[in-house]
């Protein structure tokens, strides 16, 4: 390195020859300037401090004669000055080293805010020595660097080789340096800020929506919900097609999202698509996409719901509702995972899990050939059959409950809905299902001004007296949610768990439904202690509801 | 003589008599830290055992449902179709078909009341901090054999959780465990486990577990909570279930699990626990 640049002002005047008369100040400058467009370049590379301080102090060991470079920041937690990368040759040493401002030669720097050059670091009484990398006999020269503002959060410090006329320059050269460090500090912080702030926001809202979707929202205690429970349990694990097969407004949606929002891509997108709703062709474009100029109209590329879902889940509705020649294109993609888009060459490959649904008899259909067969058996791997409501009866009240709070929520306002609407509801078959009952209690809650909402109020908002099925003189007691058969009629709910007549089960689920499934109160209820209520919980085989 | 027992006075150990005291007790603490964490130790292999069952048996149900649901559908059709054109009752295939398929639907309930019994957690406020500790103590001897360093942030006001003091205990060390098994795996860049656990957004405690192992791939990301699926090619061989059996602690608690790469190279498991 000496024989290509002079140090000391006798070699300056030995080398003092050429057309600029001051060749070996050129040479600095020129040399100077080159290693500012390196380090400018190094820090505009990555916004990670790390990575790039790394690269810099790398560069100005190597070439810039600035040996030993060291990037100290202000920590805001303990108030210590940590060294954020030191350079390292063969030599490593220990990085746990911090600085209280105002200590030692470092933290002087930050608490006077001025710049420090010392010709030879060992005639400087604040120098502790702390790090060993420092020739005593050199000289060292630190820089405070600013984000903007008049306080410093930090450090920059190196060791020039030698104490010469040029250190001036050298130190100029230090504080450029450390203000390029400054600005990239301030923009790496910057972006870092944004990015936590949008992560935070983006899981909170990923949380509220999982909550939203969750099993609280599926309303059954009968057997048939239990099971279908059990199932989104199962097949949300895997990565498995599912096909949801059931009666229009049985809740085949709310199924559908119970199963991705408790599966390990909850965080990935879930898409939602009916398939009824869009002609074969329109379909085509939506799902697989479509290249530039692929049709009339198509100006510009687009992705379609299988390359946007990649990762995720995607739910396709009324699945029985598509063209043979369709199905055959989406049986490739379900084996494959592959497709082309509309108009284009390229083979796209995506992992999407499908969950179909339809209120189609497929098995007909495959005999009367409008569905492929094949296709068939690949959407049955995993099949759940939503019971209709008339089939679970038992929930309707609870149903009916909990839809009217939502109704509540919506306006903003007290409804109570009262048991004499809950038996004439239970007396209706119910042919749409729950969406039916839902549109019911939302009449209902419309019809009734005071926000109570009995008998008179819902049979006024629509159910016809002739459709009503059941004999009224005994309707199901509605807090008893067990089979009908089990039940005599003409009891009443109010007092079974006091029946002698009644077996030990029936009372014991009785009172548990009086207190809400809260056990210690329906030991009051039995007059039992907690202990014997858990105790015949268990023996009788009565499932609390889990999930 | 006044002031050498003032001088005396500061001595911890006054007597020789108080100092074999001190030292009784210290060694009692010793002995009960012991028993505890070995009592720890046994009671979360046994729910960890349990869990592992649970998800095994789980997980051959739901593989063994998959060709019954296909073969269902199939014997559906064969009777829609065949059977009710031909008078003489079903043809050998069907026959052979719904034989199968009995013989499969009772494999399969055998195979469900063998699933161990679901037990009622006692649910407690649990402090995670003091299951985090309990975890590297009992993971120590795999922590320190495999030469790994182990960095824990630990916030200090950090709320309570709602859950087990067991069950937490068998998901953080599953998360430990398969952060040590990354790091063995060829293609870490250095050995450091780092341990975070501070209150997270949405009042829920937050725990990170970040190990420098080679990462996982984008392409498994979704698979790797499946139960049977491993990503560790590296002996010996594991049965796939760790994260899945954690997956399913994380739901019962009510939580979420994240599973992310690093800036720095490796991945960082992320469990969000509602706090109380």
């Amino acid at each position: 390195m000496n024989t290509q640049c002079p140090t000391t002002p006798e070699e300056v005047i030995e080398q003092d020859e050429g057309l600029c008369p001051r060749p070996v100040f050129c040479a600095f400058y020129r040399r100077e300037l080159e290693t500012l467009y390196k380090v400018s370049q190094l820090l505009g590379r990555s916004l990670n401090l790390h990575v790039s301080a790394k690269e810099v102090l790398k560069l100005l060991h190597e070439e810039g004669r600035l040996h030993y470079g060291m990037i100290c920041l202000l920590d805001n937690d303990t108030g210590l000055l940590k060294i954020i990368d030191i350079h390292q040759d063969e030599a490593t040493f220990t990085q746990n080293v911090s600085y209280l401002p105002g200590e030692g030669i470092v933290g002087s720097i930050l608490s006077e805010k001025e710049m420090i050059i010392v010709p030879r670091i060992s005639d400087e009484p604040r120098f502790l020595d702390r790090l060993g990398v420092y020739d005593p006999k050199r000289p060292f020269i630190g820089a405070p660097i600013f984000l903007g503002t008049d306080e410093p959060v930090g450090v920059f410090a190196a060791q020039p080789y030698f104490a010469d006329k040029f250190l001036e320059d050298n130190a100029k050269l230090m504080r450029m340096i450390a203000s390029l460090i400054g600005q990239a500090i301030l923009l790496s912080n910057n972006v870092q800020e944004q990015q936590d702030r949008l992560r935070e926001e983006r899981d909170s809202l990923r949380r509220s929506v999982k909550r939203q979707h969750g099993f609280e929202n599926i309303i059954g205690e009968t057997d048939a919900m239990r099971l279908i429970f059990d199932q989104v349990r199962m097949v949300a694990k895997w990565n498995t097609t599912v096909l949801i097969r059931g009666e229009s407004g049985t809740g085949k949606e709310l199924i559908a999202n119970a199963i991705h929002y408790n599966s390990p891509r909850a965080n990935q997108p879930y898409l939602k698509l009916n398939c009824a709703a869009l002609p074969d062709n329109l379909l085509e474009s939506e799902l697989f996409g479509h290249e530039k100029g692929a049709f009339t109209g198509a100006t510009s590329m687009r992705k379609g719901r299988f390359e946007q879902a990649d990762g995720g889940t995607l739910f396709l509705d009324e699945i029985g509702e598509i063209t043979p020649a369709f199905q055959s294109k989406l049986l490739r993609v379900l084996q494959e995972g592959e497709f082309e888009r509309v108009g284009g060459n390229k083979t796209h490959k995506v992992d999407v899990r499908i969950i179909a649904a339809t209120n189609k008899d497929l098995e007909a259909a495959v005999e009367r050939g409008d569905f492929r067969e094949d296709l068939y058996y690949r959407l049955n791997v995993m099949a759940i059959n939503m019971p209709s409501l008339h089939e679970r009866m038992d929930d309707v009240p609870e149903l009916a409950r909990f839809l009217i709070s939502k109704i509540a929520r919506q306006q903003g306002r007290q409804l109570t809905l009262k048991d004499s609407a809950i038996r004439l509801l239970m007396r209706h078959s119910w042919p749409g299902n729950v969406r039916e009952l839902e549109n019911c209690m939302e009449r209902a809650a419309v019809m009734s001004p005071d926000g109570i909402i009995d008998r008179d109020v819902v049979s006024l908002s629509g159910l016809p007296e002739k459709t009503l099925v059941g004999v009224p003189a005994h309707p199901l007691p509605p807090v008893l949610k067990t089979r009908q058969e089990e039940t005599p009629p003409g009891r009443t709910a109010e007092k079974a768990w006091q029946d002698e007549e009644l077996d030990e089960r029936e009372r014991v689920i009785a009172a548990l439904e009086e207190a809400g499934w809260v056990q210690a109160k329906a030991a009051r209820l039995l007059d039992m202690t907690p202990r014997q209520i858990a105790y015949r919980i268990k023996i009788l085989g009565i499932s609390v509801r889990r999930i | 003589m006044p002031e050498p027992l003032a001088n005396r006075a500061h001595v911890p150990f006054y007597t020789a008599e108080c100092a074999s005291r001190c030292q009784l007790v210290e060694f009692q603490k010793q002995e009960y830290e012991k028993a505890r964490l070995n009592a720890i130790r046994a009671r979360m292999a046994e729910m960890e055992m349990e869990y592992r069952t649970r998800e095994v048996i789980d997980g051959a149900l739901y593989l063994l449902q998959k060709p019954l649901n296909v073969m269902t559908a199939l014997s559906n059709n064969l009777q829609r179709g065949n059977c009710s054109k031909s008078a003489s009752g079903c043809p050998p295939m069907g026959c052979a078909l719904d034989e199968a398929l009995d013989s499969g639907r009772e494999a399969a309930r055998t195979l469900r009341l063998s699933l161990p019994d679901e037990k009622d957690f006692l649910h407690a406020p649990v402090n995670i901090n003091e299951a985090i500790r309990d975890c590297l103590i009992v993971s120590a001897d795999r922590i320190d054999a495999s030469g790994i360093e182990v960095d824990w942030h630990a916030s200090s006001s950090l709320p309570m959780i709602f859950s087990d003091d067991i069950v937490i205990r068998v998901l953080l060390r599953i998360i430990l465990d398969n952060a040590i098994n990354a790091i063995n795996e060829h293609g870490a860049n250095s050995r450091e486990v780092s341990v975070i656990s501070r209150v997270g957004a949405d009042h829920t405690v937050e725990v990170c577990i970040h190990d420098s192992g080679p990462g996982i791939a984008r392409s498994a990301r979704a698979k790797i909570f499946e139960p049977f699926y491993t990503a560790w090619k590296s002996r010996p061989h594991h049965a796939g279930m760790g994260l899945a059996i954690a997956r399913q602690i994380v739901s019962d608690l009510h939580g979420d699990i994240d599973i992310r790469e690093s800036v720095t190279g490796g991945s960082i498991v992320c469990i969000n626990l509602p706090a109380c």
